[in-house]
């Protein structure tokens, strides 16, 4: 950018005190301030990242070249209206320049591109200095002392030559078939003129006036020009080709730019893509195949061959294999060629590797998955299944043995007064009672009953309420109406249930707390169930599966509920509850949040 | 003499029930084992007293409670149930029922208080 703004500035001073004599150097001087403008627009419009679409771009770079030479040709009028639009141009041209820079650097460039282009302009900067002091500096402090032309002109080329380079050696908007066009058709055009102009000179100066002759001779030559036309195209553009492709074309760029396609590649995609659709097209190769199938391969293509085999191999087994053509020019791969395209198929079997041990992890990963998911099935089933058979056993001691306790209970009162309430009876009685209790107690712990005839609340309520009378710790609870949860699955209230019971059961047992919350929410078709005390905490293991070392099997037990309650009503393993522990203080410590639980029902 | 309909799922509790009844002089007129039944039973007889377990299969005591009442709205419901749990006083009164008794605390004081209460 400083630099973009020290050529702007160098323009605005010196235009004014350019020499009118046109010298060479003059000349040379001129249109590479010209040229450098105009390259400045084509590399920050094309690196490192590109704007707009292709077909935006090309006609913005046809304006840009188109007025550049307009800007020239002005320029070269030696007139004072032509300095003038040249400054315009010139100016208008860094100033957009400097303006996609900015851009990119701000909007688009990737950090390693911002480096990059710093380094860049660090360059320019540099390349700008010495025409800087050697030209400019004399001018504007008013020295009566200048440089000469000669001296000075190659370091005001060098700037746009570098730019020039830049773009050709990262081959931005395929300046190279720009370049390539123009020979051919440039060496076409001459031959054709000097195919008529030799002729035609030849007849004027040997028979002035024959106007058959030169009536023939136009349309002989037409003929020749007509025929032989196409194939000397084809022959000049092969011949370029070769210049441009065959010998000496850019062998680090190709190998650099291939490189970096296969060390991104975990996929067979990319890695097809870079070898079949890059590979050739940098290389101007004909048609190219990469097959993935199993089977004994040549190893190596025999010579002479249309086509030039890779036999790609991981693990000492052949597991893929590169198929390219000739040139696209017709012509047989070169040494040079093939020696690039061994280094290349060494890197696309490293690359291949990588695809395919990537793709066995991800089998692995999946059969993993899998089998956690069949695990966390089977816990479900179990727990479902300890569950009923709690309720069966409760609701079997109930109409049993309870039963029996109650009527022999019952028997005994009617019998009292009439018997005389003697002591044995009612020591009997007594003893009745306290077995009923017990029972009871036993009953209750397998199967709570409100929970079945007042709903999860109430279940919750009476819980917390028993619970609190017992440990004399106070519970507060934040629990939505009974008529809220009606149509919440039996087996997610009894689950939300066994994880508060456990859960109070740790209060008592570790916290030393002095207060419990309960909050149960529930918010469209979610549930959320937070329990959370004032306790000490504990410091919680990364894995709560550790807690199972260490003999506590508490968070353990309420996790599996918790997987699950989400097993049970949404087929989601990954989605375990963010955080058993900490949800308000992320320190992993118990104190404060202790469970969350989501269940969609 | 007060009519009474027991409404429990457990056949020899009915009979302890009924006898404990007869020796305080209650009448039982009629005996369920679930609320539907029992919805019939009071639409029927219009008793002045229903004996009525929490724990029922189906709807539960409580639930069937109102329904009682709206088919018989001048029966006096009690309900029982084996379990102790504190909410269902609370819970017995919240739906109407004239008050909640541990199964286990029935006797026939309280069985004479029923036949002295009357609407």
């Amino acid at each position: 950018m400083t630099q973009s703004i020290g050529i702007g500035l160098l323009f605005f001073l010196a235009y004014p005190q350019v020499s009118s004599r046109p010298n060479w150097m003059t000349v040379l001087i001129i249109a590479g301030f010209h040229l450098s403008a105009s390259l400045l627009v084509h590399y920050y419009l094309t690196f490192p990242v590109l704007l707009g679409s292709p077909r935006q771009r090309r006609w913005a770079l046809m304006l840009v070249y188109g007025l550049m030479l307009v800007a020239l040709a002005c320029r070269l009028s030696f007139t004072n209206l032509g300095l003038r639009i040249s400054f315009l141009y010139n100016t208008a041209e860094i100033i957009l320049a400097v303006g996609i820079l900015i851009h990119v650097y701000r909007r688009h460039a990737a950090p390693d591109d911002r480096r990059r282009l710093r380094m860049i302009v660090f360059g320019s900067v540099a390349s700008a200095t010495p025409s800087f002091i050697l030209y400019l500096l004399p001018t504007i402090t008013g020295l009566t002392y200048r440089t000469p032309d000669w001296m000075v002109g190659p370091f005001i080329i060098i700037t746009p030559l570098i730019y020039l380079f830049a773009i050709v050696r990262h081959n931005l908007f395929g300046i190279d078939r720009l370049l390539n066009r123009t020979l051919v058709y440039a060496a076409l055009s001459l031959g054709i003129l000097l195919l008529y102009l030799g002729p035609f000179l030849l007849i004027v100066r040997f028979a002035p006036g024959d106007w058959l002759a030169q009536m023939m001779v136009a349309a002989g030559l037409t003929l020749v020009v007509g025929l032989a036309f196409e194939r000397t195209k084809n022959a000049l553009q092969r011949l370029v080709d070769r210049l441009f492709y065959g010998g000496w074309y850019d062998y680090p760029g190709v190998v650099e730019q291939v490189s970096r396609a296969l060390a991104g590649c975990i996929e067979r995609g990319p890695l097809r893509e870079a070898l079949t659709r890059q590979v050739p097209d940098l290389m101007q190769l004909r048609d190219s195949d990469l097959r993935f199938d199993e089977g004994a391969w040549p190893a190596a293509s025999p010579p002479g061959a249309q086509f030039s085999q890779f036999s790609l191999a991981f693990q000492g087994r052949p597991r893929a294999l590169w198929t390219l053509g000739r040139h696209r020019d017709g012509d047989e791969l070169a040494d040079s060629d093939r020696r690039i395209l061994d280094t290349l198929a060494r890197q696309a079997e490293i690359a291949l590797g990588n695809v395919l041990l990537i793709e066995t992890l991800r089998a692995q990963l999946n059969e993993i998955r899998a089998s956690r998911e069949a695990l966390a099935q089977a816990q479900h089933r179990l727990l479902r299944s300890r569950e009923d058979e709690r309720a069966r056993l409760a609701r079997d001691l109930h109409d049993g043995p309870l039963q029996v306790l109650i009527d022999l209970n019952m028997q005994l009162g009617l019998l009292l007064p009439q018997a005389g309430d003697p002591a044995a009876l009612k020591e009997m009685r007594v003893e009745v009672r306290d077995l009923l209790s017990d029972l009871r107690g036993v009953c209750v712990e397998l199967r709570p009953p409100m929970l079945d005839t007042l709903g999860l609340t109430a279940a919750l309520r009476s819980l917390a309420e028993d619970w609190s009378a017992q440990s004399r710790v106070a519970v507060h609870l934040d629990l939505p109406p009974n008529t809220a949860l009606q149509s919440l699955p039996g087996d997610v209230a009894v689950n939300l249930y066994r994880v508060a019971q456990e859960a109070l059961a740790n209060v008592a047992k570790h916290a030393q707390a002095s207060r419990v919350d309960i909050h149960l929410v529930k918010d469209g078709n979610g549930l959320s169930m937070t329990i959370e005390d004032d306790g000490r905490g504990f410091a919680m293991p990364g894995d709560i599966g550790d807690l199972t070392a260490q003999g506590h099997f508490g968070l353990v037990g309420l996790r599996e509920r918790v997987i699950s309650l989400l097993f049970g009503t949404k087929p989601v393993l990954n989605q375990y509850p963010a955080s058993m522990t900490g949800g308000h203080n992320r320190c992993i410590l118990l104190s404060k949040a202790d469970f969350f639980i989501a269940a969609t029902q | 003499m007060t009519r009474v309909l027991i409404v429990d799922d457990q056949p020899a509790f009915r009979r302890q029930l009924r006898a404990l009844l007869a020796s305080a002089g209650l009448e039982v007129i009629g005996e369920a084992d679930d609320i539907a039944t029992a919805e019939t039973l009071a639409q029927f007889l219009q008793p002045d007293l229903a004996i009525v377990d929490v724990l029922l299969p189906g709807v539960s005591g409580i639930e069937g409670t109102p329904r009682l009442q709206a088919l018989a709205p001048k029966m006096r419901v009690i309900l029982v149930s084996a379990y102790h749990e504190r909410l269902l006083h609370a819970s017995a009164q919240a739906v109407g029922a004239e008050a909640f008794i541990p199964k286990d605390e029935l006797d026939l004081s309280v069985a004479l208080s029923w036949n002295k209460k009357r609407r």
